[in-house]
């Protein structure tokens, strides 16, 4: 993928670029909003990571201005404060994710993943197979070999989240959000313990175990590591 | 002010008295004509009766006294020689003339003081010749004299209450504007807890200064919140950034092997994470309590929130060995305008407390009622419960039950509770479930949905 960090702290825009690139994504970095700006016009890049704060010219305005332009990329905000009404507004002003300061690095490389891979329509795959897993999305069937799995609505809607993402990490927050639209940071461990049972059901019955924890940050779904 | 009004009053005495003026003036002119007419009259009858000899015997015998009385007197034969009167012969014209005295060839001496400043008066044209009548204008003169004395002692005591009675209410309203700007200036200069004097009057003064006394409330409110958030950072961020400061140091130290690096690189995550979340929710707070954002509030149907929430964390529950039971499927459902996210985050932590602070085996309760729309949110457990004298502090920041600070969390969990109750116009209130805890979250607001 190609994509343009616009992130005046140097050592950020560092660790996002390199971060990113390990993944195998070209980056380009930057320094303020009116050079940002100006190479989101014309760069055609996949995803575009803004900060909101900005010299020169504002995180805000260049969403506002490259979404008028019809630029389509898609684009993730950096915010140093997660006010609920930074994120309305980030999200008015045409953003497709944000990010709250100081946020874990995998974090960010799991968000920009999923924005880059998004489908041109979203909804368009209702078939999936991972090794043995067979997942029809319309039916709601999950099976596993020959078993028939039933799953609690819960379930099913996270088995849905990480096969939409499949192969790439999916965070907790990600997971708590797409499944119970959920944006906080919960005490308990919400997410793990869903998880935990979901991955009972599917992967008691399987050789290789598909849902796969990445350490510290999610999961993903995979026949191969 | 005082001028405008004792000007308004003036011209009000002008316009007045100058109508006065000139109706008085018209009839008393009317009067003196209606006397010269009739004096020609009487004249014209005595020529008629007694010949011309006749009128000048009564002519010369009516300016004798002419004198006193103002009138003038003169009679011409037809060829306008002088036959009688107390003036010589002036030219003659046709209908009223009012000439001035200096104008006329008197004769004799005049000696008594004079009223008028002219005479009004006409020729009248008799058989043998021309008979002149004339009366002094006194009365109208001293008619005018009374009235102007009149307007201008109107004017001038107009002017003078005008001026004192402004001056009175303009004392008034500077002394009370002085003291608002004496108010401001000691707010200005730190004394946030002065407030404007109010009056009995209910005046538009008085309505400002109630405004200029909530905006003082709200700003005391303000800072007296910030120095709060100032105070609590401070006090709860330097000890984890103490503690990874030594964790780092000792890894440092000792040269350490990779093992201890990692896990210290870990275990300073974590402290970084904890230092992060009481960062956010100390600026959640202040942010929910400065009350910005209700601009953006919708209708957030409350059941499936709930239900939501629950789902959730059943699970949580259940491996803690406890049982998460949400009542809320038989409640009609509910609309509260508030934010959705901070709804949630009301909810979340009122049942993650419970779920933590609560042993194996508890049973945790989430009830939804309605009363006429409002509705009601019960979260009961059977947990240990907090003494009732407790209970107040929970919800001040960073507060933590002793038994409670060894387990993870911010102790900024109720605070934020009762912040975005608050803003959604709901009170949270804790009460003893014999035994556990109830916490009862009741909306002020609300409708069927």
């Amino acid at each position: 993928m190609h994509i343009l960090v616009i992130e005046d702290d140097d050592q950020t825009a560092r660790i996002v670029r390199q971060s990113l690139a390990d993944q195998g994504h070209s980056v380009e970095v930057a320094h303020d909003g009116q050079t940002g700006f100006k190479n989101a016009i014309v760069g055609g890049f996949d995803v575009l990571v803004i900060d909101r704060m900005l010299p020169g010219l504002d995180g805000l305005s260049i969403v506002q201005r490259l979404r008028s332009m019809k630029v389509t990329s898609a684009i993730l905000f950096l915010t140093a404060v997660g006010g609920i009404e930074d994120r309305i507004e980030g999200f008015e002003s045409g953003a497709d994710d944000y990010l709250v300061k100081p946020f874990a690095i995998g974090e960010l490389v799991a968000r920009v993943t999923a924005l880059g891979r998004r489908p041109p329509t979203p909804y368009d795959e209702i078939l999936f197979k991972i090794a043995d897993l067979e997942v029809n999305l319309i039916k709601r069937e999950v099976k596993r070999g020959a078993e028939i799995i039933h799953l609690q609505p819960r379930e099913f809607r996270m088995l849905e989240t990480l096969l939409r993402n499949r192969g790439r990490v999916v965070t907790r927050s990600m997971i708590l959000e797409q499944v119970w639209g959920l944006e906080l940071d919960p005490k308990t461990s919400i997410v793990q313990t869903n998880v935990s049972r979901l991955r009972l059901k599917i992967d008691r019955l399987g050789d290789i175990p598909l849902i796969r924890t990445v350490r510290g940050l999610g999961y993903r779904i995979d026949d191969k590591d | 002010m005082a001028a405008f009004v004792a000007a308004i009053i003036s011209l009000t005495n002008l316009v007045i008295f100058s109508v006065l003026f000139i109706v008085i003036n018209e009839q008393l002119n009317e009067n003196l004509k209606a006397h010269v007419d009739e004096v020609r009259k009487t004249l014209a009858d005595v020529e008629v009766s007694g010949g011309l000899p006749g009128l000048e015997a009564m002519v010369n015998r009516h300016a004798l006294v002419a004198q006193s009385n103002e009138d003038i007197y003169l009679l011409t034969d037809s060829a306008d020689r002088y036959l009688a009167g107390n003036i010589r012969v002036i030219p003659r014209f046709s209908g009223w003339k009012t000439i001035p005295w200096h104008e006329l060839p008197l004769i004799g001496a005049w000696t008594a003081p004079r009223a008028s400043t002219a005479v009004v008066g006409r020729w009248t044209v008799i058989k043998n010749g021309f008979l002149f009548v004339g009366d002094g204008n006194g009365d109208i003169n001293d008619a005018q004299r009374v009235l102007l004395k009149g307007l201008l002692w109107g004017i001038g005591l107009s002017i003078l209450s005008a001026i004192i009675g402004g001056y009175i209410l303009g004392m008034n309203s500077q002394k009370r504007i002085a003291k608002m700007e004496s108010v401001l200036g000691a707010v200005a200069s730190g004394q946030l807890q002065d407030r404007v004097p109010r009056s009995s009057s209910a005046d538009d003064l008085d309505h400002v200064a109630a405004l200029i006394n909530a905006t003082l409330d709200r700003l005391q409110a303000l800072i007296a919140n910030l120095r709060q958030v100032s105070t609590d950072i401070a006090h709860d961020l330097r000890t984890p950034i103490a503690r990874m400061r030594q964790k780092l140091e000792i890894v440092q130290s000792r040269g350490s092997d990779l093992a201890t690096y990692e896990s210290a690189v870990e275990e300073v995550l974590v402290e970084i994470d904890g230092i992060s979340d009481t960062f956010d929710a100390l600026l959640r707070i202040s942010e929910i309590e400065a009350g910005a954002r209700k601009k953006k509030f919708v209708d957030v149907e409350i059941n499936s929130l709930l239900i939501n929430i629950v789902d959730a964390l059943e699970a949580v529950a259940e491996e803690k060995n406890q049982k998460l039971i949400g009542s809320i499927g038989g409640t009609p459902l509910i609309n509260v305008h508030g934010d959705r996210k901070l709804l949630n985050q009301l909810f979340i932590n009122l049942i993650e407390n419970a779920i933590v602070h609560c042993p194996s085996g508890a049973r945790i309760y989430v009830d939804l009622t309605e009363e006429d729309g409002r509705p009601n949110v019960k979260v009961r457990d059977t947990g240990s419960g907090i003494p009732p004298e407790e209970r107040e502090k929970v919800f001040r920041r960073l507060y933590r039950l002793e038994k409670s600070r060894s387990t993870k969390g911010t102790g900024l969990g109720l605070s934020l509770v009762s912040a975005i109750a608050e803003l959604h116009g709901a009170k949270v209130t804790l009460a003893d479930n014999n035994p556990g805890l109830i916490v009862e979250v009741a909306f002020l607001q609300g409708g069927n949905a």
